[in-house]
């Protein structure tokens, strides 16, 4: 156990009588210490368990000690500012996570980009030179605007780290970085970032549960030993036969930078950021194509049914077929428009989004990645969850238009089929004689039917997001979570249709 | 180049299935704009608009506009007969009535040249029926009446009408004979058949003729029920009632009245007298539209028809009703015997069932329009152009 406060205070970390306690009670650490000085890379190693990702979420301030049962004592000094870590959140390190949490909605520049562009401003290691060269060097086999899910594993393990670098947070802390990698693509790795941290100034502490190719690599190694509670510090240079087969691969020439990943430019505000969100979720939720087919699928058929077998399924066939033909028409017209198509093509958006929003909050959270947009200081949780209400809102307004007008135009079009010697004007006049007035303006009473849609979305998705951001630690939990999100959805939208309905008699 | 599916789906899927370069936000949102502007002009294509209020729409005068109203349902016959709605009316303040057309080109217009007005009840319906088919409904209506008459004399004659109906049909009808005679009797045609009359006979007629009229009215009841049989049992024809008994019976008091000693003369010249002819006509007219309006010998009638007892007297007219039932609305409703429906009927329920008296407006030929006329020249009501 050392302790260094003077590194500190100089640009480095330093923790002092550090004790974890799990929620169960079982010690992690008991009056633990480290210290790392600016610019030093250190190993954290240790038995699977042991504890070495809850550090670097403590250190990372991700970490809810109190709240979730956690008890955490001691205090961290970095660049001169002292924490409790009894009361306080110690958000001083940037992580790089083990499954990299990149956001695949964004490109691979735009992930960098938001980093950035929530970073504290005033920091001095943006924008210079050496930085952006630094990740160019990481960066510079990577085309830009390709979608994150398009890299490999080890490129989207740099990228990740470009990004926690772009945050500029004061230490940095790598989970797991060589997990998945070969022996020589971990050592560029972490020849990577400690050629990082020596430009940048700052400390990093990386977990590893296999150390030994790395070993040439650290400053200093630590280790973790649940059976003493303890972190004990050993020296790095054991292992140099690991050195000498290091030595041995090529360098990796870092590649010129690419001017395309343009980071230079003006910083985008929060209102930017939250309008890319909210225009990927509208069209994820409403305006994607197969979406507007979707809908307009649902409308075309509640049409062609209704007005099919309303009129083929009189008892007496044409005579009370044609007898009653104006007042069916009014009727299927009324129930059509104020009825049914509202609740099915409600129905229908609300299964496939609350589908959606299940899936996509469910793997943020299995993934960690709102976990790193905390601790990029971007308030995801805002951006998504406004932008998914607010487009579920939109969306099922303006779909359930478009599905009534689809509707209109196919029970039109099957009406003409059934009395093809008619005029299409005749259906028009009476099918909508109970939805629009006099003026062609739909009657106020219509109005009910938006808010019907409406209120139903906004429930259906409030629920979703609930379910999606459920505790999760498996594939299957997230697909529980749809299939619930589903269930809860259209039961949401039914209570809601038939309490609206009853109230309103629409 | 006409629409393809399979080139739809095709480019489809180059478009959105197969991605060789990834997402294109900008074609995604080109192509969802497209989609959703094709599905809004489909929807919009579908929504009505105010036919009565275009700049189109005819401006027809009705001659007789005061006593009803104008169904919004416009009609124009084919060649065939069938009619077809053709637009829409409505009737302004000034008794203009403004007819939207569905299609103001349609080429049935160069045909149907002259606007009509019929009421829109069963009326429309018979007289938009083929000649066939009012013939075959007159045919069967006929059959029906003689059944039902032939029938209901049977029942007057039978012994279960004597036991059971024969004197309650007998105090229904002497009873309006008598409350005729004392209405006629308060008129002023009495008095004036009494002050016309020499003094001899008016005191003969003001002591003896209501005795002698009871004694001779005492089987007039009986025989106005045999007379009236295809009266009463014809629901179609709203027919006056014969009232022959009942002539017969008033001159058989007259004549009675001469046996009791007045001057042969005295009584032949009362009897050839206006004021007499005037008096009897009048009670007739009277007795008529009392037992026309009166429910008490309808409500017996009733009674007889469901009557088990007497129903083998009629087992014949039942089933010719039920025949007859059968055909009508066959026959009105499916117009010329097609597989179309008639969508005339639709309007002459709403019109029936709403209680209203609408008037319907049909677009003609010129011979359409006659044969309109002659068939009901009451009824039909020719409309005449305002170009205002």
């Amino acid at each position: 156990m050392t302790t260094d406060t003077a590194g500190g205070a100089q640009g480095g970390l330093s923790v002092a009588d550090l004790t974890i306690l799990r929620p169960d009670g079982r010690v992690l650490l008991r009056d633990a210490g480290l210290t790392i000085g600016a610019g030093e890379v250190v190993l954290l190693v240790g038995p699977s368990g042991c504890g070495k990702s809850t550090l670097l979420m403590l250190l990372g301030g991700l970490l809810d000690s109190g709240a979730n049962g956690w008890d955490v004592r001691g205090t961290l000094t970095c660049g001169g500012r002292h924490v409790d870590l009894g009361t306080e959140r110690a958000d001083i390190g940037g992580v790089v996570f083990q499954q990299h949490a990149l956001f695949d909605e964004l490109d691979a520049r735009d992930n960098l980009r938001i980093a950035r562009d929530h970073a504290p401003t005033g920091q001095a290691a943006l924008g210079t030179e050496d930085l952006i060269l630094a990740i160019a060097s990481l960066l510079g086999d990577m085309e830009p605007h390709r979608e994150v899910s398009g890299y490999s594993g080890g490129q989207r393990q740099r990228l990740a780290i470009a990004r926690t670098v772009l945050s500029d947070r004061p230490v940095l802390l790598f989970d797991e970085p060589n997990s998945g990698l070969d022996i020589v693509s971990s050592r560029r790795l972490v020849a990577l970032i400690r050629a990082l941290c020596r430009t940048m100034g700052k400390p990093a502490l990386i977990a590893v549960h296999h150390a030994s190719e790395l070993l040439p690599m650290a400053d200093r190694v630590l280790v973790m030993d649940p059976t003493r509670a303890s972190l004990t510090e050993i020296p790095p240079d054991a292992v140099v036969l690991e050195r000498r087969l290091t030595d041995a691969a090529p360098a990796a020439e870092p590649e010129s930078a690419t001017p395309d990943w343009d980071l230079s430019q003006a910083r985008k505000t929060r209102t930017y950021w939250f309008g890319r969100y909210l225009i990927g979720y509208l069209w994820q939720l409403c305006a994607a194509p197969i979406m507007l087919l979707y809908i307009a699928a649902g409308g075309a058929i509640t049409g062609f049914v209704t007005i099919w077998f309303g009129f083929n399924y009189y008892s007496y066939g044409g005579l009370l077929k044609a007898l009653l033909h104006d007042e069916t028409l009014i009727g299927l017209g009324t129930v059509q428009e104020r009825v049914a198509l509202p609740l099915i093509v409600t129905i229908l958006f609300v299964a496939r989004n609350s589908a959606v929003i299940a899936a996509d909050v469910g793997n943020r959270v299995l993934n960690g990645r709102f976990l790193a947009m905390e601790n990029l200081r971007i308030p995801g949780r805002l951006y998504i969850f406004a932008a998914i209400m607010l487009s579920m809102v939109v969306g099922a307004v303006v779909l359930l238009c478009l599905g009534m007008l689809i509707g209109a135009w196919v029970s039109q079009e099957t009406w003409h089929l059934q009395f093809p010697n008619q005029y299409r004007p005749l259906f028009r006049g009476l099918f909508f004689r109970n939805v629009l007035g006099a003026n062609g303006w739909p009657l106020p009473i219509m109005g009910w039917v938006l808010v019907k849609a409406a209120v139903s979305a906004l429930l259906a998705s409030a629920a979703a997001i609930m379910i999606g951001l459920l505790p999760k630690t498996s594939g299957q939990q997230v697909s529980q979570a749809v299939a619930n999100a589903i269930v809860v959805g259209v039961i949401i939208a039914l209570l809601v249709h038939a309490i609206i309905s009853a109230l309103t008699a629409v | 180049m006409p629409f393809s599916p399979r080139r739809f789906f095709s480019a489809w899927f180059r478009l959105y299935v197969r991605r060789d370069r990834g997402r294109n936000p900008a074609r995604d949102w080109a192509f969802s704009a497209v989609l959703l502007l094709g599905a809004v002009l489909l929807g919009l294509s579908a929504l009505p608009s105010d036919l009565t209020g275009a700049a189109s729409a005819l401006r027809l005068n009705d001659p007789g506009r005061a006593d009803s109203g104008i169904a919004p349902a416009v009609f124009a016959l084919r060649d065939d007969g069938r009619a077809v709605r053709f637009g829409q009316a409505s009737l302004s303040s000034t008794g203009i009535i403004r007819v939207g057309l569905y299609d103001p080109n349609d080429a049935l217009l160069a045909r149907a040249t002259e606007a009509v007005s019929v009421p829109g009840d069963a009326r429309l319906l018979w007289l938009l029926a083929s000649p066939s088919e009012r013939e075959d409904l007159r045919g069967r209506a006929g059959a029906l009446a003689v059944s039902a008459t032939s029938g209901f004399r049977d029942i007057l004659a039978s012994p279960e009408f004597a036991e059971h109906y024969r004197e309650r049909f007998v105090a229904v009808l002497g009873g309006a004979i008598r409350e005729t005679w004392q209405e006629t009797q308060d008129s002023g045609a009495w008095r004036a058949l009494i002050r016309g009359s020499e003094p001899v006979l008016r005191d003969v007629l003001a002591r003896d003729l209501r005795p002698t009229l009871d004694k001779q009215f005492r089987g007039v009841p009986m025989a106005l029920l045999r007379a009236n049989a295809m009266t009463i049992v014809d629901p179609f024809t709203d027919r006056a009632w014969n009232m022959q008994p009942v002539e017969d019976a008033l001159k058989a008091a007259l004549v009675e009245l001469r046996d009791r000693g007045a001057a042969e003369r005295i009584v032949g010249r009362v009897m050839d007298a206006p004021s007499t002819a005037a008096f009897l006509r009048g009670f007739q007219d009277s007795l008529a539209r009392r037992l026309a309006q009166g429910s008490l010998p309808r409500e017996l009638i009733a009674e007889m028809i469901f009557d088990a007892r007497l129903r083998p007297y009629i087992a014949e007219a039942i089933d010719r009703m039920n025949d007859l039932g059968r055909a009508a609305p066959r026959l009105l409703v499916s117009l010329h015997g097609s597989k179309e429906p008639n969508m005339v009927s639709s309007t002459v329920v709403r019109t029936m069932v709403s209680g209203r008296s609408d008037r319907v407006v049909l677009f003609v030929s010129p011979a359409q329009r006659d044969e309109l006329l002659r068939l009901d020249p009451g009824t039909v009501r020719v409309l005449q152009r305002n170009p205002a």
